[in-house]
């Protein structure tokens, strides 16, 4: 249904001194996958992957430095203001902070007529149907209708968020983090709640999340990402046994509840977007490093049509 | 967090006096003691008394009558000056904060350059070169607010913007207009008062002081300022006229300070 | 049996509201024993973190002790004592690792400044072997580079080595007890088992005692020895981490730990835990979890439940009597 083709993003940094070399941050560098009608696609990456910049570019939050969105075939970077505005209607983006995402000044019914007036869909009392509905639909009420986000809880507060998200009726939505901020107890119920609109909706799903538990039950499909590139990608069951050496260090660095694991830990961290490795970028913490790695940047390869993984350990 | 909405005390004293000095000038539009330009040469330099109650000047005329009219002057100049430094701060403010990148940079250097000449003696160059009198004071003292304005309404719009339910609107749909007036601006209205309400007791000083110097309101339009002039060459025969006045332009501008503080503790308090 | 370290009983804690006093933490008991880690465990809004702020005396101002006691190595009376006295536990005494590392230090001094601080300020010691202390100490928590890393700006520090810089102030007055509120969750995964490690490395080697707070169960296996599960201000489980993991006994504690997510229940619903924990102002006689507890009887909505042994778990519920051994459901 949308297809990311070689997305990179690089953010340009103001130069340090007057004849210093101009540096770049590659937040994102050559990032491909395919997201398939009704599937959720979760995209995992510890801070500074690019994983959120890579779901903010296919909502266009921001633009890309170079690669495609396409929807349909489709070009998104290349629509003008209308065909814009027709996309936005079928994309979008809930995110982490369920403080952060809603106006303090404005209450629940405001929110959620916003984006019917912005579209101009239906009269009044059209929008007001629509509205309950859709309260209902995320298990609230219309006694929440005059409420202001500061009286809501945080698990109601995302509720609301999801509920104006999908008052558009969209095809795809992109959900950052939008459980991590949450206790375990709302986590749970949030996450019911997604699954069940999904199937109500035949929703999409592309869900962004450094919460490796969360990504396992959640997600159809997993893309580990590491310094802004995709490293592994494969069904959930696929990734059940990981190939990259991040991808395994990365899941056996989840805190379980039995002690002894003989888990991997990495030594070491994430190196800065601004300098990124030469050859693997994963090869400053790999532990089966060789001497190619350093120079040589590995090709994708497809283990099964679904599980893709870079790494020179496979060629 | 648990604060109840308590206004402090300087709050209230801040507004009682504000409101008592507007609750003047609103009657001096209908009724003043006395006519305050008539002159009574047998009662001058009086002191206060029933019949004038903060004595007369140097004219003979009603101390009184003149400082209700001259509140007129004070409080036009202060709020139209403030209006025209929010509205090109706002304009300024808003765009660079909105858009950032290389109209932010513009509109910046723009303000530097303004706020490269100390802010009175931009206005006494502006009104030497077109002319004194009220309209010329008001646009001078606006122009001089203007890159205070600027950069309180661009640094809240660049923190606002940052907020998810701005980005979530964006990806909605929403065009720049609705995110500015709808999302960005009721949520920058209290920072905006704040500075508005601290403004307008500069703008009052700043006017009595080119007044003083003769650049500001011209006669016969009354100005405390200029009243402060006339008074100074009394200050040893009459010297309540000299007390009188200066104490009404502190009083003004005391309890224009105090508001803008309590609206800001509140705000404090609540966030 | 061994004194314990900190001793905490029936400690009530309440904030004061134009409209009245409400007790945010309720007749809460426990104790932390020597090289003992404890952790806390509860959603937000349960009194963890506030739980933490009485034992260090950092209470908000609305807030004060009402009841109880905290006692300290057996004779230090915490709820007594004047802010002059606090300075010196403090730090020294008890000290407290917090969850965000950039905030916990301050960006304008050198870490290793920072991190000696307490040392400059309690002890005689000579400035240069204070600073050798420290070195040795940053080389401990896994530091590399210890003697350049002295002089840097935590904004110059990736998150986890602030993260090791803030353990390592918190040790370096050797303190009797630290308080750890959830020194991991800002972390990344793989940067949070490396901590996690530490933690482990510091309870073995430098025997400390720790209260950890933290809602991840995985974490809290890693680390605790035994865990208290609070809700809603009041104790209503504890006991060894493993049994609470494999059999808890209280509805609350099991909820908890079902509704976390693994890919072991995938494509199943998850479990929840219906509502949300009442706000302070909305409890009311009665057990604490009545209103979100699907086990609840009509006792529970008036009677609080007392507290009952079970091996080696106490729980705050009717479900269960003392007489009984094993856990019924």
């Amino acid at each position: 249904m949308i297809e990311v083709k070689n997305l990179y993003k690089y953010y340009h940094m103001p130069r340090k001194k007057f004849f210093s070399k101009e540096t770049s941050i590659k937040a994102v560098n050559g990032v491909s996958f395919t997201l398939r009608k009704g599937e959720t696609f979760g995209l995992v990456g510890e801070s500074g992957s690019g994983k959120s910049t890579t779901g903010e570019i296919i909502v266009q939050l921001i633009k890309q430095t170079s690669g495609q969105v396409l929807y349909k075939g489709k070009d998104v970077s290349k629509f003008n203001a209308l065909q814009l505005k027709v996309w936005r209607r079928k994309v979008q983006i809930v995110f982490q902070d369920p403080y952060a995402s809603l106006n303090p000044k404005k209450t629940v019914q405001w929110i959620l007529r916003e984006p019917l007036i912005i579209h101009k869909i239906g009269n009044r009392r059209e929008q007001d149907k629509r509205i309950i509905d859709m309260l209902h639909d995320v298990g609230l009420d219309e006694s929440f209708l005059k409420r202001y986000p500061h009286e809501l809880s945080g698990g109601q507060r995302q509720r609301v968020v999801i509920a104006a998200a999908l008052i558009l009726h969209p095809e795809f939505v992109v959900i950052d983090e939008g459980v991590s901020a949450l206790d375990v107890s709302v986590q749970a119920q949030i996450l019911n709640l997604l699954k069940a609109l999904q199937k109500k909706y035949r929703l999409t799903y592309l869900f962004i999340s450094h919460d490796l538990n969360v990504v396992q039950y959640f997600c159809d499909r997993i893309a580990v990402m590491y310094l802004g590139e995709i490293v592994e990608m494969g069904t959930v069951s696929d990734l059940d046994e990981p190939k990259h050496p991040y991808t395994k260090a990365l899941f056996s660095s989840i805190p379980t509840r039995d002690v002894n694991t003989s888990e991997t830990v990495l030594s070491g961290e994430v190196p800065s977007a601004s300098a990124i490795p030469e050859g693997c970028p994963f090869h400053t913490r790999c532990p089966f490093v060789q001497e190619r790695c350093k120079h040589e940047k590995p090709v994708k390869h497809e283990l099964t049509t679904e599980h893709t993984v870079r790494c020179h350990l496979y060629d | 967090m648990m604060m109840k909405r308590r206004k402090s005390i300087p709050f209230h004293i801040g507004l009682t006096i504000v409101m008592l000095l507007f609750l003047m000038m609103l009657i001096s539009l209908f009724y003043t003691p006395y006519d305050p330009n008539m002159m009574q040469t047998n009662a001058r330099l009086a002191k206060p008394s029933l019949e004038h109650l903060f004595g007369t000047d140097n004219f003979g005329r009603d101390i009184l009558s003149r400082m209700m009219q001259g509140s007129q002057t004070a409080f036009l100049i202060g709020i139209s000056s403030v209006s025209v430094g929010l509205f090109f701060g706002f304009l300024i403010g808003a765009c660079a904060g909105y858009f950032g990148g290389w109209i932010d940079e513009l509109c910046m250097r723009f303000i530097d350059a303004l706020m490269a000449f100390p802010g009175i003696l931009l206005a006494i160059m502006l009104i030497t070169v077109f002319e004194p009198g009220i309209k010329n004071t008001i646009l001078a003292l606006g122009m001089m607010s203007v890159p205070t304005f600027a950069r309180i309404i661009r640094s809240s719009f660049m923190q606002t913007k940052q907020f998810d339910y701005v980005k979530a609107s964006k990806a909605k749909g929403a065009g720049s207009i609705h995110i500015i007036f709808k999302h960005i601006l009721p949520n920058i209205v209290s920072p905006i008062l704040v500075a508005a309400t601290l403004s307008f007791s500069g703008t009052i000083l700043a006017e009595a002081g080119l007044s003083y110097l003769g650049l500001g309101v011209q006669p016969p339009d009354p100005s405390w300022g200029r009243m402060l002039k006339e008074a100074q060459p009394y200050i040893a025969t009459a010297p309540w006229y000299v007390i009188i006045t200066g104490t009404m332009i502190t009083l003004m501008v005391l309890g224009f300070n105090l508001l803008g503080d309590g609206i800001r503790d509140q705000q404090d308090k609540k966030s | 049996m061994v004194e314990p370290i900190l001793d905490v009983k029936d400690l009530d804690v309440s904030f004061t509201f134009p409209d009245g006093q409400y007790k945010a933490i309720d007749s809460l008991s426990f104790t932390v024993h020597s090289n003992e880690v404890v952790g806390i465990v509860g959603e937000s809004g349960c009194g963890k973190t506030l739980t933490s702020l009485a034992i260090m005396g950092m209470l908000p101002d609305n807030a004060s002790i009402t009841n109880g006691s905290i006692c300290f190595r057996h004779k230090r009376h915490l709820v007594s004592l004047s802010e002059k006295e606090w300075q010196s536990i403090r730090g020294r005494a008890i000290s407290m690792i917090f969850q965000e590392p950039m905030t916990a230090l301050n960006p304008v001094y050198p870490v290793g400044k920072q991190i000696s601080e307490v040392l400059i300020k309690h002890t005689k010691q000579s400035r240069k072997a204070i600073k050798e202390q420290t070195i040795q100490l940053m080389k401990q928590v896994g530091l590399p580079r210890a003697e350049a890393l002295y002089h840097s700006y935590p904004h110059q520090l990736s998150g986890g080595m602030r993260q090791r810089i803030v353990i390592a102030m918190a040790l370096i007055g050797e303190p009797d007890l630290i308080i750890a509120d959830e020194p991991t969750t800002a972390l990344d995964v793989t940067i949070q088992s490396q901590i996690i490690q530490l933690f482990r490395k510091l309870k073995q080697e430098k025997k400390v005692s720790m209260l950890f707070i933290s809602h991840d169960w995985g974490v809290l296996s890693q680390v605790c020895d035994r865990v208290l599960v609070l809700y809603a201000g009041q104790l209503v489980e504890t006991g060894p981490i493993s049994r609470l993991v494999d059999e808890p006994l209280h509805p609350y504690t099991k909820g908890l730990i079902r509704s976390i997510p693994d890919r072991a229940k995938r494509g199943e619903p998850l479990y929840t835990i219906p509502g949300r924990v009442p706000p302070l102002k909305e409890r009311h006689r009665g057990c604490p979890f009545y209103d979100r507890c699907r086990e609840r009887m009509e006792i529970c909505r008036t009677v609080r439940p007392k507290t009952v042994n079970i091996k080696e778990q106490m729980v705050q519920c009717h479900l269960y009597t003392e007489e009984m051994d094993v856990p019924s459901s």
